[in-house]
């Protein structure tokens, strides 16, 4: 019964302890280290799990628990409520209207709370990942004291995770899970013997999984009832507006604010982290990207251009550097109507490849790409979007060759339906579910140059197709060049 | 001695591009059903897992389409008359344009097929969500 109240308070902690709200992305964070595995944290767990007194061990350890879930909690709720206030800002600025003098009281006073809610959330965070760390080390310790507990703890997690998503706070878990596997990567869970639960399934989460996870957490910011936190950060304020005067709005619009952005602006650039990535998942709302890929193929891919011009919109091709050598003539082309971009050197399923392999698939690909384009290209697409994971090799070869790697949140299917009707309709339900982002097409195919022209006139109808690279400055808030 | 040992060999001919094929028209209909999923979504996917699913089935196809024979070919090309029966034109198509080896035929019959056959085909495979969700 003891060693239970333990146990559920440890869950507890994995519930409720570092969530970073977005609406319709998890926000990536720092990923854990185990280098910075903090002395401190080390003693909290040897100090909870070791008092000899088993009814003094179980309470400590859930209160202990428990303070740090509270702090968490409230700490949470005001990057929301930050998050959201400062979209409304900046939202106001882009269409150009004055800030009143109360909009910039009110920020400056929401910066300062969200620094200190920042400050609490990413302790917490590091204090839970250490704990599962040394969670994991001693169950995997022959004659570890806590050897025991710790293999319960680790059977458990699991369930922990996919019962507090049920019932919890949603976008806690999201981030809580891929920190959790950040753990499993840096503890080696290969060679390990009590193996570490696998977090796939939130990883990558589903639209309608962010989407129930932002509903959620509206909810908790409107229902949550005000705690002595709230007044201590209330105090520090007070404090905080006697050392220092108010900042200006560009201040707390800086994009290059190193704490916090707008939501509406990514912090994107060649990286082999989540901020080297796009899925247009973020872009505006009611704006699209067409890109095309597999060519050049000459008489597709021409096809593919005629569309582009009568409809005067912009598309950016991905293709292969041995069709690009093969044939020229349209990549030697500067349009402004379209832009080019990689998609590897014969189209390689990439985790498959060695070393050497990914050197040609990536960096010959950029070089030989120059040669005839006449720069080397700044954005990549990975064969059948097999990338491997965040922060693997590929990425951070892609990364090093200075290139975003750029996904889509529309696929067409075009490459295995050859009716151009139907992938226009499949395509449209898409692109109406989802208000915004990149399409996907083929320029290899005859069925996807007519398919193309219908998505395109639809796109027009209802929405703006925009240059990729133009919604990539949108959102990162500085110029992004692409060939 | 040397018959049987022709007849060995031819079987074994036989055997392997049949089953090539034979793989290619499995993978044909579980792109089919992917493509039904979108209308009728009875695995209970997202257009995102749909995708996802959609890439990992490209790289198989792409990997039989490089193996293609002579002999796949023929069968293949046998396989016209029948194609829009098991909704398998499109990927045939597909697999012999990317050989720049098209069937005039099979083409045409992919370009007719409608969500409504997609359905009906999908709907005459075993344990599909099953052979979706295991691609890889």
């Amino acid at each position: 019964m003891r060693s239970m109240k333990i146990f559920t308070a440890l869950a507890l902690l994995f519930t409720f302890s570092c969530q970073t709200w977005r609406k319709d992305e998890a926000r990536t964070t720092a990923s854990y280290e185990y280098e910075d595995h903090e002395e401190k944290n080390l003693r909290t767990f040897e100090k909870l799990m070791s008092n000899p007194n088993d009814g003094e061990k179980s309470r400590d350890f859930a209160n202990y628990l428990d303070r740090q879930r509270s702090f968490f909690y409230v700490a949470q709720q005001l990057l929301f409520s930050f998050d959201e206030k400062l979209d409304v800002i900046y939202n106001k600025k882009q269409i150009g209207e004055q800030l009143t003098t109360d909009d910039v009281n009110e920020f400056t006073k929401i910066r300062f709370q969200n620094l200190i809610a920042w400050e609490f959330s990413e302790r917490n965070l590091h204090e839970m990942l250490d704990l599962y760390y040394l969670t994991l080390k001693h169950a995997n310790t022959e004659g570890s004291p806590y050897q025991k507990s710790c293999k319960w703890i680790v059977a458990n997690v699991k369930k922990w995770v996919d019962e507090a998503w049920k019932k919890g706070d949603k976008s806690a878990i999201i981030i809580l899970a891929q920190n959790l596997n950040d753990v499993n990567v840096q503890f080696g869970t290969e060679q390990a013997k009590v193996k570490a639960p696998s977090f796939d399934a939130y990883l990558k989460p589903t639209q309608a999984m962010l989407a129930e996870a932002y509903k959620r957490s509206k909810w908790l910011v409107a229902n949550r009832k005000k705690t002595h936190i709230d007044t201590f950060i209330e105090n520090k304020f007070t404090e905080y507006l006697k050392e220092r005067s108010n900042e200006s709005e560009q201040e707390f619009l800086n994009t290059n604010n190193s704490f916090r952005t707008p939501q509406a602006l990514d912090e994107l650039y060649p990286s082999p982290d989540g901020k080297g990535h796009v899925t247009g998942n973020r872009f505006p709302m009611g704006k699209w990207a067409m890109t095309f890929d597999d060519g050049p193929a000459p008489k597709h891919t021409q096809g593919m251009v005629n569309a582009l011009t009568a409809n005067n919109v912009h598309g950016t091709f991905f293709w292969q550097a041995q069709n690009i050598v093969k044939y020229p003539a349209i990549p030697q082309t500067k349009s402004a109507l379209f832009s080019r971009a990689s998609h590897s050197y014969t189209h390689a399923n990439l985790p498959k490849q060695s070393s050497s392999g990914l050197d040609k698939e990536i960096t010959r690909a950029s070089t030989d790409f120059a040669k005839v384009v006449g720069e080397k290209p700044t954005m990549y697409r990975c064969p059948y979007g097999a990338c491997g994971p965040m922060n693997g090799t590929i990425r951070t070869l892609i990364a090093k060759n200075n290139m975003l790697h750029i996904a889509w949140n529309v696929d067409t299917l075009d490459w295995q339906d050859k009716n151009p009707e139907s992938i226009f309709q499949r395509s449209k339900k898409q692109i109406d579910s989802l208000g915004r982002g990149i399409v996907l097409f083929h320029d290899i195919h005859p069925q996807s140059v007519i398919a193309t022209d219908k998505v395109i006139k639809y796109l027009k109808s209802k929405y703006t197709i925009a240059p990729l690279h133009k919604l990539i400055e949108e959102s990162r808030g500085k110029a992004y060049h692409t060939p | 001695m040397k018959l049987t040992i022709i007849f060995a060999l031819l079987s074994l001919f036989l055997v392997t591009t049949t089953a090539q094929a034979r793989t290619l028209q499995s993978l044909a209909q579980l792109s089919n059903a992917l493509l039904a999923q979108i209308d009728k979504p009875t695995c209970k996917l997202s257009s995102q897992q749909i995708s996802e699913k959609s890439q990992a089935l490209h790289s198989l196809i792409d990997e039989k389409t490089t193996k293609l024979n002579e002999g796949d070919f023929m069968i293949l090309a046998q396989r016209a008359e029948t194609c829009d029966k098991d909704c398998t034109c499109d990927i045939y198509a597909y697999a012999l344009e990317k050989r720049e080896r098209p069937i005039q035929m099979i083409s045409d019959k992919a370009a007719k097929t409608q969500m409504a056959d997609r359905e009906k085909c999908m709907s005459q495979i075993k344990n599909i969500c099953a052979q979706i969700k295991a691609l890889k």
